[in-house]
Protein backbone atom coordinates (compact mmCIF):
# COMPACT_ATOMS: atom_id res chain seq x y z
CA UNK A 1 0.00 0.00 0.00
CA UNK A 2 1.83 3.30 -1.12
CA UNK A 3 -0.12 6.12 0.45
CA UNK A 4 -0.27 9.71 -1.20
CA UNK A 5 -1.45 12.35 -0.37
CA UNK A 6 -4.42 11.94 -2.70
CA UNK A 7 -5.21 8.03 -0.72
CA UNK A 8 -4.76 9.84 2.89
CA UNK A 9 -7.64 11.92 2.19
CA UNK A 10 -9.83 9.57 0.36
CA UNK A 11 -9.29 7.50 3.41
CA UNK A 12 -9.75 9.88 5.76
CA UNK A 13 -12.98 11.41 4.35
CA UNK A 14 -14.40 7.87 4.01
CA UNK A 15 -13.64 7.72 7.79
CA UNK A 16 -15.77 10.57 8.60
CA UNK A 17 -18.57 9.74 6.09
CA UNK A 18 -18.72 6.26 8.20
CA UNK A 19 -18.92 8.19 11.28
CA UNK A 20 -21.44 10.54 10.58
CA UNK A 21 -23.31 7.86 8.07
CA UNK A 22 -23.45 5.82 11.29
CA UNK A 23 -25.09 8.58 13.45
CA UNK A 24 -27.27 9.32 10.82
CA UNK A 25 -28.17 5.68 10.19
CA UNK A 26 -29.21 5.01 13.93
CA UNK A 27 -31.07 8.72 14.34
CA UNK A 28 -32.71 7.47 10.80
CA UNK A 29 -34.05 4.39 12.07
CA UNK A 30 -35.80 6.53 15.01
CA UNK A 31 -37.42 8.95 13.05
CA UNK A 32 -38.51 6.60 10.29
CA UNK A 33 -40.43 4.47 12.87
CA UNK A 34 -41.52 6.94 14.94
CA UNK A 35 -42.66 9.67 12.44
CA UNK A 36 -46.29 10.67 12.26
CA UNK A 37 -46.79 13.66 10.30
CA UNK A 38 -49.88 14.78 10.99
CA UNK A 39 -49.28 14.93 15.14
CA UNK A 40 -48.32 17.96 16.96
CA UNK A 41 -46.64 16.30 19.56
CA UNK A 42 -43.64 16.99 21.41
CA UNK A 43 -41.63 13.89 20.23
CA UNK A 44 -42.81 14.86 16.71
CA UNK A 45 -41.17 18.76 17.41
CA UNK A 46 -38.24 16.90 18.62
CA UNK A 47 -38.04 14.76 15.08
CA UNK A 48 -39.36 17.60 13.15
CA UNK A 49 -35.39 19.17 14.56
CA UNK A 50 -33.88 16.10 14.35
CA UNK A 51 -35.02 15.19 10.61
CA UNK A 52 -33.39 18.94 9.60
CA UNK A 53 -30.08 17.77 11.17
CA UNK A 54 -29.73 14.44 9.75
CA UNK A 55 -31.10 15.76 5.97
CA UNK A 56 -27.96 17.78 6.48
CA UNK A 57 -25.63 15.54 7.83
CA UNK A 58 -26.71 13.11 5.10
CA UNK A 59 -26.82 15.94 2.11
CA UNK A 60 -22.96 16.89 2.48
CA UNK A 61 -22.11 13.20 2.41
CA UNK A 62 -23.78 12.43 -0.49
CA UNK A 63 -22.96 16.08 -2.39
CA UNK A 64 -20.05 14.99 -1.46
CA UNK A 65 -19.50 11.31 -2.87
CA UNK A 66 -19.89 13.02 -6.29
CA UNK A 67 -16.82 15.28 -7.03
CA UNK A 68 -15.14 12.62 -4.67
CA UNK A 69 -15.54 10.39 -7.37
CA UNK A 70 -14.08 12.48 -10.07
CA UNK A 71 -11.42 12.76 -7.67
CA UNK A 72 -11.02 8.93 -7.22
CA UNK A 73 -10.06 8.87 -10.45
CA UNK A 74 -7.88 11.42 -10.94
CA UNK A 75 -5.93 9.81 -7.67
CA UNK A 76 -6.01 6.52 -10.04
CA UNK A 77 -4.59 8.22 -12.93
CA UNK A 78 -2.17 9.76 -10.80
CA UNK A 79 -0.71 6.54 -8.96
CA UNK A 80 -0.12 4.92 -12.72
CA UNK A 81 3.08 7.29 -12.29
CA UNK A 82 4.27 5.11 -10.11
CA UNK A 83 2.72 1.77 -10.84
CA UNK A 84 4.62 -0.39 -13.37
CA UNK A 85 2.80 -0.55 -16.74
CA UNK A 86 -0.32 1.79 -15.99
CA UNK A 87 -0.10 4.16 -18.64
CA UNK A 88 -3.23 6.12 -16.90
CA UNK A 89 -6.43 5.67 -14.71
CA UNK A 90 -7.25 2.15 -16.24
CA UNK A 91 -4.05 0.24 -15.65
CA UNK A 92 -4.66 1.33 -11.69
CA UNK A 93 -7.93 0.09 -11.55
CA UNK A 94 -7.16 -3.30 -13.10
CA UNK A 95 -4.45 -3.77 -11.05
CA UNK A 96 -7.02 -4.77 -8.13
CA UNK A 97 -9.31 -7.58 -9.21
CA UNK A 98 -12.45 -5.91 -8.32
CA UNK A 99 -10.84 -2.55 -9.52
CA UNK A 100 -12.82 -2.15 -12.34
CA UNK A 101 -16.11 -3.12 -10.39
CA UNK A 102 -15.32 -0.68 -7.51
CA UNK A 103 -15.50 1.75 -10.44
CA UNK A 104 -18.45 0.80 -11.95
CA UNK A 105 -20.53 0.67 -8.11
CA UNK A 106 -18.97 4.44 -7.59
CA UNK A 107 -21.14 5.07 -10.99
CA UNK A 108 -24.46 3.38 -9.63
CA UNK A 109 -24.01 5.33 -6.34
CA UNK A 110 -23.73 8.36 -8.26
CA UNK A 111 -27.33 7.62 -9.01
CA UNK A 112 -28.80 6.39 -5.74
CA UNK A 113 -26.88 9.23 -3.98
CA UNK A 114 -28.23 11.83 -6.65
CA UNK A 115 -31.76 10.13 -6.18
CA UNK A 116 -31.37 10.51 -2.59
CA UNK A 117 -30.50 14.17 -2.77
CA UNK A 118 -33.33 14.90 -5.44
CA UNK A 119 -36.39 13.41 -2.57
CA UNK A 120 -34.79 15.52 -0.04
CA UNK A 121 -34.87 18.84 -1.83
CA UNK A 122 -38.65 17.91 -2.96
CA UNK A 123 -39.11 16.90 0.28
CA UNK A 124 -37.84 20.35 2.19
CA UNK A 125 -39.64 22.07 -0.53
CA UNK A 126 -42.79 20.95 0.13
CA UNK A 127 -44.24 22.45 3.57
CA UNK A 128 -46.17 19.42 4.25
CA UNK A 129 -42.55 17.35 4.23
CA UNK A 130 -44.12 14.53 2.20
CA UNK A 131 -41.09 12.20 1.75
CA UNK A 132 -39.68 12.55 5.15
CA UNK A 133 -40.54 8.66 6.25
CA UNK A 134 -39.58 7.61 2.76
CA UNK A 135 -36.01 9.09 2.66
CA UNK A 136 -35.04 8.35 6.04
CA UNK A 137 -35.97 4.66 5.29
CA UNK A 138 -34.03 4.55 1.51
CA UNK A 139 -31.11 6.55 3.68
CA UNK A 140 -31.57 2.82 5.85
CA UNK A 141 -31.11 0.94 2.78
CA UNK A 142 -28.37 3.24 0.82
CA UNK A 143 -26.44 3.43 3.96
CA UNK A 144 -25.52 -0.42 2.81
CA UNK A 145 -24.10 0.61 -0.74
CA UNK A 146 -22.08 3.60 0.60
CA UNK A 147 -20.81 1.05 3.63
CA UNK A 148 -19.90 -1.56 0.71
CA UNK A 149 -18.44 1.37 -1.38
CA UNK A 150 -16.13 2.66 1.48
CA UNK A 151 -15.03 -0.77 1.97
CA UNK A 152 -14.52 -1.82 -1.52
CA UNK A 153 -11.94 1.46 -1.88
CA UNK A 154 -10.24 0.99 1.74
CA UNK A 155 -9.34 -2.61 0.26
CA UNK A 156 -8.58 -1.37 -3.40
CA UNK A 157 -6.01 0.85 -1.78
CA UNK A 158 -4.64 -1.25 0.51
CA UNK A 159 -4.45 -3.95 -2.35
CA UNK A 160 -2.30 -2.19 -4.29
CA UNK A 161 1.26 -3.35 -5.08
CA UNK A 162 3.64 -0.64 -6.82
CA UNK A 163 6.28 -3.51 -7.06
CA UNK A 164 3.31 -5.84 -9.63
CA UNK A 165 3.54 -5.26 -12.86
CA UNK A 166 0.25 -4.38 -14.28
CA UNK A 167 -0.94 -4.34 -18.18
CA UNK A 168 -1.96 -1.08 -19.90
CA UNK A 169 -5.14 0.14 -20.82
CA UNK A 170 -4.14 -0.70 -24.53
CA UNK A 171 -4.13 -4.63 -23.47
CA UNK A 172 -7.33 -4.05 -21.18
CA UNK A 173 -9.75 -2.73 -23.52
CA UNK A 174 -8.85 -4.56 -26.62
CA UNK A 175 -10.45 -8.05 -28.34
CA UNK A 176 -7.71 -9.99 -26.74
CA UNK A 177 -8.52 -9.01 -23.27
CA UNK A 178 -8.75 -11.59 -20.66
CA UNK A 179 -11.39 -9.48 -19.21
CA UNK A 180 -15.56 -9.55 -20.21
CA UNK A 181 -14.64 -6.56 -21.64
CA UNK A 182 -13.37 -8.28 -24.72
CA UNK A 183 -17.06 -9.31 -25.03
CA UNK A 184 -18.27 -6.34 -25.94
CA UNK A 185 -15.32 -6.13 -29.08
CA UNK A 186 -17.20 -9.51 -31.05
CA UNK A 187 -20.01 -7.19 -32.01
CA UNK A 188 -18.96 -4.58 -34.97
CA UNK A 189 -18.37 -1.27 -33.47
CA UNK A 190 -20.54 0.63 -35.63
CA UNK A 191 -23.52 -1.49 -34.00
CA UNK A 192 -22.64 0.00 -30.67
CA UNK A 193 -22.76 3.47 -32.24
CA UNK A 194 -26.12 3.12 -33.90
CA UNK A 195 -27.64 1.78 -30.50
CA UNK A 196 -26.13 4.60 -28.61
CA UNK A 197 -27.53 7.15 -31.14
CA UNK A 198 -31.18 4.78 -31.09
CA UNK A 199 -31.00 5.27 -27.15
CA UNK A 200 -30.57 9.00 -27.49
CA UNK A 201 -33.24 9.21 -30.26
CA UNK A 202 -35.27 7.66 -27.33
CA UNK A 203 -34.57 9.86 -25.01
CA UNK A 204 -35.51 12.57 -27.29
CA UNK A 205 -39.44 11.10 -27.75
CA UNK A 206 -39.20 10.06 -23.89
CA UNK A 207 -38.86 14.33 -22.93
CA UNK A 208 -41.42 14.65 -25.95
CA UNK A 209 -43.85 11.85 -24.67
CA UNK A 210 -43.78 13.52 -21.72
CA UNK A 211 -43.28 10.35 -20.03
CA UNK A 212 -41.59 10.43 -16.89
CA UNK A 213 -41.26 5.76 -16.97
CA UNK A 214 -40.13 6.30 -20.35
CA UNK A 215 -37.61 8.65 -19.85
CA UNK A 216 -36.08 6.80 -16.73
CA UNK A 217 -35.56 3.52 -19.39
CA UNK A 218 -34.29 5.33 -22.37
CA UNK A 219 -31.89 7.53 -20.02
CA UNK A 220 -30.52 4.55 -18.31
CA UNK A 221 -30.01 2.86 -21.56
CA UNK A 222 -28.24 5.66 -22.56
CA UNK A 223 -25.88 5.69 -20.20
CA UNK A 224 -24.71 2.08 -20.51
CA UNK A 225 -24.66 2.33 -24.46
CA UNK A 226 -23.24 5.75 -24.19
CA UNK A 227 -20.36 4.17 -22.19
CA UNK A 228 -19.67 0.94 -24.65
CA UNK A 229 -20.08 3.34 -27.72
CA UNK A 230 -17.46 5.57 -26.25
CA UNK A 231 -15.32 2.61 -25.63
CA UNK A 232 -15.88 1.20 -28.62
CA UNK A 233 -17.11 3.45 -31.29
CA UNK A 234 -15.23 7.17 -30.24
CA UNK A 235 -12.30 6.98 -28.35
CA UNK A 236 -10.31 5.96 -31.11
CA UNK A 237 -11.26 8.97 -32.77
CA UNK A 238 -10.56 11.36 -30.04
CA UNK A 239 -6.92 9.69 -29.28
CA UNK A 240 -6.73 9.33 -33.78
CA UNK A 241 -5.32 5.66 -32.98
CA UNK A 242 -7.43 3.47 -34.49
CA UNK A 243 -6.57 0.45 -31.56
CA UNK A 244 -6.84 2.70 -28.77
CA UNK A 245 -10.11 2.23 -26.90
CA UNK A 246 -9.14 2.84 -23.13
CA UNK A 247 -12.36 5.25 -21.29
CA UNK A 248 -9.98 6.69 -19.16
CA UNK A 249 -7.22 8.14 -21.06
CA UNK A 250 -9.87 10.84 -22.45
CA UNK A 251 -8.97 12.34 -18.47
CA UNK A 252 -5.42 12.97 -19.15
CA UNK A 253 -3.81 16.41 -19.65
CA UNK A 254 -2.47 14.75 -23.38
CA UNK A 255 -6.44 15.09 -24.23
CA UNK A 256 -6.80 18.60 -22.59
CA UNK A 257 -9.06 16.69 -19.88
CA UNK A 258 -11.94 16.50 -21.60
CA UNK A 259 -13.13 13.16 -20.65
CA UNK A 260 -13.98 15.07 -16.99
CA UNK A 261 -16.47 17.41 -19.07
CA UNK A 262 -18.19 14.40 -21.10
CA UNK A 263 -18.74 12.14 -18.47
CA UNK A 264 -20.14 14.96 -16.24
CA UNK A 265 -22.41 16.37 -19.42
CA UNK A 266 -23.06 12.52 -19.80
CA UNK A 267 -24.00 11.26 -16.61
CA UNK A 268 -25.60 14.93 -15.45
CA UNK A 269 -27.59 14.70 -18.28
CA UNK A 270 -29.12 10.97 -17.95
CA UNK A 271 -28.77 11.62 -14.22
CA UNK A 272 -31.37 14.28 -14.34
CA UNK A 273 -33.91 12.20 -16.59
CA UNK A 274 -33.33 8.83 -14.97
CA UNK A 275 -33.05 9.88 -11.02
CA UNK A 276 -35.60 12.90 -12.17
CA UNK A 277 -38.35 10.37 -13.89
CA UNK A 278 -38.42 8.24 -10.36
CA UNK A 279 -39.19 10.90 -8.08
CA UNK A 280 -42.06 12.37 -10.18
CA UNK A 281 -43.46 8.49 -10.40
CA UNK A 282 -42.75 8.57 -6.72
CA UNK A 283 -45.12 12.11 -6.89
CA UNK A 284 -47.22 11.18 -9.57
CA UNK A 285 -46.37 14.64 -11.00
CA UNK A 286 -44.29 16.01 -13.99
CA UNK A 287 -41.06 18.07 -13.24
CA UNK A 288 -40.45 19.71 -16.90
CA UNK A 289 -36.93 21.09 -15.49
CA UNK A 290 -35.75 18.05 -14.63
CA UNK A 291 -35.88 16.68 -18.85
CA UNK A 292 -34.79 19.91 -19.77
CA UNK A 293 -31.89 19.67 -18.04
CA UNK A 294 -31.47 16.14 -19.21
CA UNK A 295 -32.15 16.93 -22.49
CA UNK A 296 -29.68 19.55 -22.80
CA UNK A 297 -26.61 18.20 -21.34
CA UNK A 298 -27.16 14.77 -23.06
CA UNK A 299 -27.88 16.83 -26.39
CA UNK A 300 -24.52 18.78 -25.76
CA UNK A 301 -22.90 15.35 -25.02
CA UNK A 302 -23.70 13.98 -27.91
CA UNK A 303 -22.60 16.81 -30.16
CA UNK A 304 -19.61 16.87 -28.52
CA UNK A 305 -18.68 13.27 -29.18
CA UNK A 306 -19.80 13.31 -32.59
CA UNK A 307 -17.51 16.09 -33.51
CA UNK A 308 -14.53 14.00 -33.34
CA UNK A 309 -15.55 10.93 -35.96
CA UNK A 310 -16.70 13.65 -37.65
CA UNK A 311 -13.60 16.19 -38.27
CA UNK A 312 -11.02 13.20 -38.20
CA UNK A 313 -13.60 12.26 -41.66
CA UNK A 314 -13.30 15.95 -42.64
CA UNK A 315 -10.23 15.97 -42.50
CA UNK A 316 -8.43 12.44 -43.16
CA UNK A 317 -11.39 11.59 -45.88
CA UNK A 318 -11.66 7.90 -44.19
CA UNK A 319 -13.26 6.80 -41.09
CA UNK A 320 -11.31 4.61 -38.73
CA UNK B 1 -56.12 34.39 10.09
CA UNK B 2 -54.74 33.06 13.41
CA UNK B 3 -55.17 29.69 14.86
CA UNK B 4 -53.64 28.51 18.06
CA UNK B 5 -54.65 25.02 19.68
CA UNK B 6 -52.93 23.89 22.72
CA UNK B 7 -49.40 25.31 22.35
CA UNK B 8 -46.73 24.87 24.99
CA UNK B 9 -43.10 26.08 24.90
CA UNK B 10 -40.35 24.89 27.28
CA UNK B 11 -37.32 26.00 27.08
CA UNK B 12 -34.36 24.49 28.96
CA UNK B 13 -32.56 26.31 31.64
CA UNK B 14 -29.63 23.87 32.47
CA UNK B 15 -31.17 20.74 33.84
CA UNK B 16 -34.09 22.67 34.67
CA UNK B 17 -37.10 22.80 32.04
CA UNK B 18 -39.08 26.60 32.03
CA UNK B 19 -42.42 26.12 30.64
CA UNK B 20 -43.23 30.09 28.98
CA UNK B 21 -46.47 28.66 27.20
CA UNK B 22 -48.81 26.49 28.82
CA UNK B 23 -51.79 25.10 26.66
CA UNK B 24 -52.37 28.29 25.13
CA UNK B 25 -55.46 27.97 22.61
CA UNK B 26 -56.85 31.34 20.75
CA UNK B 27 -58.29 32.27 17.25
CA UNK B 28 -57.93 35.95 15.40
CA UNK B 29 -59.98 36.51 12.95
CA UNK B 30 -58.75 38.58 9.49
CA UNK B 31 -58.81 42.48 10.63
CA UNK B 32 -59.09 41.97 14.40
CA UNK B 33 -57.21 43.79 16.37
CA UNK B 34 -56.09 42.07 19.53
CA UNK B 35 -53.55 43.29 22.53
CA UNK B 36 -52.35 40.79 24.06
CA UNK B 37 -51.86 41.98 27.77
CA UNK B 38 -49.31 40.71 30.86
CA UNK B 39 -46.40 41.46 32.89
CA UNK B 40 -43.10 40.99 31.59
CA UNK B 41 -42.14 37.06 31.73
CA UNK B 42 -45.57 36.16 31.51
CA UNK B 43 -45.00 34.49 27.22
CA UNK B 44 -45.86 37.77 24.91
CA UNK B 45 -43.12 37.61 23.05
CA UNK B 46 -42.61 34.09 23.07
CA UNK B 47 -46.26 33.87 21.63
CA UNK B 48 -45.70 36.18 19.24
CA UNK B 49 -42.39 34.48 18.06
CA UNK B 50 -44.34 31.36 18.01
CA UNK B 51 -47.21 33.14 15.54
CA UNK B 52 -44.12 34.76 13.23
CA UNK B 53 -42.42 30.72 12.55
CA UNK B 54 -38.99 31.91 14.29
CA UNK B 55 -39.51 29.33 17.08
CA UNK B 56 -41.35 26.20 17.18
CA UNK B 57 -43.50 25.52 19.86
CA UNK B 58 -43.00 21.96 21.97
CA UNK B 59 -46.08 20.85 21.42
CA UNK B 60 -49.42 22.10 19.84
CA UNK B 61 -50.46 23.47 16.52
CA UNK B 62 -50.13 26.67 15.44
CA UNK B 63 -52.12 27.47 11.59
CA UNK B 64 -51.14 31.66 10.23
CA UNK B 65 -53.36 32.08 6.87
CA UNK B 66 -54.75 28.27 7.02
CA UNK B 67 -50.41 27.33 6.47
CA UNK B 68 -49.10 25.08 9.45
CA UNK B 69 -46.47 27.33 10.32
CA UNK B 70 -45.04 25.18 13.28
CA UNK B 71 -44.38 23.04 11.39
CA UNK B 72 -42.49 24.43 8.36
CA UNK B 73 -39.01 24.06 7.49
CA UNK B 74 -36.61 27.24 8.88
CA UNK B 75 -36.48 28.54 4.80
CA UNK B 76 -40.04 27.96 4.09
CA UNK B 77 -40.94 29.68 7.16
CA UNK B 78 -38.79 32.72 6.15
CA UNK B 79 -40.14 32.23 3.04
CA UNK B 80 -44.09 32.91 4.57
CA UNK B 81 -42.94 35.52 6.92
CA UNK B 82 -41.47 37.59 4.03
CA UNK B 83 -44.75 37.03 2.06
CA UNK B 84 -47.68 37.98 4.86
CA UNK B 85 -46.22 39.01 8.19
CA UNK B 86 -45.17 42.28 9.25
CA UNK B 87 -42.66 42.44 12.95
CA UNK B 88 -42.08 45.64 14.98
CA UNK B 89 -39.81 45.21 17.71
CA UNK B 90 -39.42 46.53 20.61
CA UNK B 91 -35.67 47.09 20.34
CA UNK B 92 -36.44 48.53 16.71
CA UNK B 93 -33.40 46.10 15.50
CA UNK B 94 -32.57 48.50 12.78
CA UNK B 95 -29.43 47.53 11.11
CA UNK B 96 -26.43 49.96 11.87
CA UNK B 97 -24.35 51.24 8.96
CA UNK B 98 -27.11 50.85 7.04
CA UNK B 99 -29.06 54.24 6.11
CA UNK B 100 -33.22 54.66 6.67
CA UNK B 101 -34.05 53.93 3.29
CA UNK B 102 -31.90 50.59 2.85
CA UNK B 103 -33.23 49.51 6.36
CA UNK B 104 -36.85 49.27 4.81
CA UNK B 105 -35.44 47.72 1.57
CA UNK B 106 -33.77 44.77 3.91
CA UNK B 107 -36.83 42.34 4.01
CA UNK B 108 -37.12 42.42 0.43
CA UNK B 109 -33.65 42.21 -0.84
CA UNK B 110 -34.09 38.22 -0.91
CA UNK B 111 -36.96 38.55 -3.28
CA UNK B 112 -34.60 40.08 -5.90
CA UNK B 113 -37.04 42.27 -7.50
CA UNK B 114 -35.51 44.79 -9.10
CA UNK B 115 -33.83 48.38 -7.72
CA UNK B 116 -36.33 50.60 -9.21
CA UNK B 117 -38.94 48.53 -7.45
CA UNK B 118 -37.85 48.43 -4.49
CA UNK B 119 -36.84 52.53 -4.33
CA UNK B 120 -40.45 52.59 -5.50
CA UNK B 121 -41.73 50.70 -2.23
CA UNK B 122 -39.82 52.08 -0.05
CA UNK B 123 -40.67 55.44 -0.86
CA UNK B 124 -44.15 55.20 -0.40
CA UNK B 125 -43.75 53.68 2.85
CA UNK B 126 -41.06 56.27 4.14
CA UNK B 127 -43.26 58.97 3.11
CA UNK B 128 -46.69 57.68 4.71
CA UNK B 129 -43.98 57.59 7.68
CA UNK B 130 -42.81 60.75 7.03
CA UNK B 131 -39.44 59.81 7.18
CA UNK B 132 -38.43 59.76 3.35
CA UNK B 133 -36.56 63.31 4.34
CA UNK B 134 -34.00 61.13 6.10
CA UNK B 135 -33.77 58.30 3.63
CA UNK B 136 -29.92 58.82 2.76
CA UNK B 137 -29.26 59.05 6.93
CA UNK B 138 -27.47 56.41 9.09
CA UNK B 139 -30.59 54.89 11.21
CA UNK B 140 -27.90 55.25 14.36
CA UNK B 141 -28.01 59.23 13.93
CA UNK B 142 -32.34 59.26 14.33
CA UNK B 143 -34.57 60.01 17.32
CA UNK B 144 -35.98 56.92 18.68
CA UNK B 145 -39.47 57.81 17.44
CA UNK B 146 -37.70 58.08 14.03
CA UNK B 147 -36.23 54.63 14.37
CA UNK B 148 -39.52 53.15 15.21
CA UNK B 149 -41.34 54.38 11.99
CA UNK B 150 -38.39 53.32 10.22
CA UNK B 151 -38.87 49.90 11.79
CA UNK B 152 -42.70 50.19 10.89
CA UNK B 153 -42.06 51.04 7.83
CA UNK B 154 -39.99 48.13 7.35
CA UNK B 155 -42.23 45.89 8.87
CA UNK B 156 -45.22 47.41 6.15
CA UNK B 157 -42.41 47.27 3.28
CA UNK B 158 -43.82 43.46 1.94
CA UNK B 159 -47.41 45.10 2.82
CA UNK B 160 -48.01 41.93 5.29
CA UNK B 161 -51.58 41.16 5.91
CA UNK B 162 -50.81 40.61 9.41
CA UNK B 163 -48.26 42.66 11.94
CA UNK B 164 -46.80 41.47 15.29
CA UNK B 165 -45.99 44.16 17.39
CA UNK B 166 -43.59 43.38 20.61
CA UNK B 167 -44.14 46.15 23.43
CA UNK B 168 -44.57 49.08 20.39
CA UNK B 169 -44.35 51.57 23.01
CA UNK B 170 -41.29 50.54 25.45
CA UNK B 171 -38.74 52.85 24.23
CA UNK B 172 -40.91 55.63 23.40
CA UNK B 173 -42.67 58.51 25.24
CA UNK B 174 -45.92 59.70 25.38
CA UNK B 175 -45.94 61.64 22.25
CA UNK B 176 -44.22 59.24 19.98
CA UNK B 177 -46.94 56.46 21.28
CA UNK B 178 -49.61 58.44 20.17
CA UNK B 179 -48.01 58.93 17.03
CA UNK B 180 -47.27 55.02 16.76
CA UNK B 181 -51.11 54.45 17.74
CA UNK B 182 -52.32 56.54 14.60
CA UNK B 183 -50.45 54.83 12.61
CA UNK B 184 -51.40 51.35 13.69
CA UNK B 185 -55.11 52.62 13.85
CA UNK B 186 -54.31 53.48 9.96
CA UNK B 187 -53.38 49.98 9.34
CA UNK B 188 -56.41 48.28 11.58
CA UNK B 189 -58.64 50.34 8.40
CA UNK B 190 -56.75 49.00 5.52
CA UNK B 191 -57.74 45.89 6.52
CA UNK B 192 -54.33 44.60 8.04
CA UNK B 193 -54.89 41.85 11.16
CA UNK B 194 -52.90 43.47 14.36
CA UNK B 195 -51.26 41.56 17.26
CA UNK B 196 -49.98 43.87 19.51
CA UNK B 197 -48.03 42.59 22.88
CA UNK B 198 -47.74 44.96 25.78
CA UNK B 199 -48.21 46.10 29.01
CA UNK B 200 -48.79 49.56 28.14
CA UNK B 201 -52.06 50.62 29.79
CA UNK B 202 -52.41 53.38 26.65
CA UNK B 203 -53.92 50.46 24.72
CA UNK B 204 -56.16 49.11 26.64
CA UNK B 205 -58.87 51.41 26.05
CA UNK B 206 -58.51 51.93 22.67
CA UNK B 207 -61.61 52.21 20.13
CA UNK B 208 -60.01 49.90 17.48
CA UNK B 209 -58.49 47.61 19.49
CA UNK B 210 -61.56 44.55 19.18
CA UNK B 211 -60.12 42.36 21.89
CA UNK B 212 -58.25 42.13 25.22
CA UNK B 213 -56.36 38.62 25.80
CA UNK B 214 -54.75 38.44 29.53
CA UNK B 215 -51.47 35.91 29.65
CA UNK B 216 -50.39 35.20 33.11
CA UNK B 217 -47.50 32.61 33.60
CA UNK B 218 -48.12 31.27 30.20
CA UNK B 219 -51.64 30.31 30.14
CA UNK B 220 -54.59 32.30 29.32
CA UNK B 221 -56.35 33.96 31.83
Amino acid sequence: MSLTPEIIALLLLDAVFLLFGGIAFVLSAGIAWRWRSNETTELQYALHRRSYLVSVIINYIFMLKIPLFAFFIYTCDKLSAIITGAMCASGVVNSVDFGLYLTLFKIVNLYVFGFWLLLNDADMNDEKLPFTRLKFILFILFFIPLCVEIGLEIGFFTSLNVSKIVSCCGTLFSASSTSSISLLFSVDEKIWMMIFYGCFALSVAAYASRSPLASVVSNLLLALFALIALILFFSPYVYELPTHHCPFCLLQKEYFYVGYLLYALLFSGTFYAAAGGVLDLVQKRYTKRFYRLSLFFNTVYVIGISLYPLSYYLRNGVWL
Amino acid sequence: MICLHHVCKRFAQGDEAIEALKDVSLEIAQGECVVLRGASGSGKSTLLSLIAGLAQPSSGEIRVLDREISKLPEHLSALFRRAHIGFIFQKFHLIPGLNVEENVIAPLIPANLPLHVLHEKARIKMEALHIDSKAKRDVKRLSGGEQQRVAIARALINDPVLILADEPTANLDAKLSAELIEHLYMLKQSGVTLLIATHDPLFFDLDFVDRIVELKNGRIV
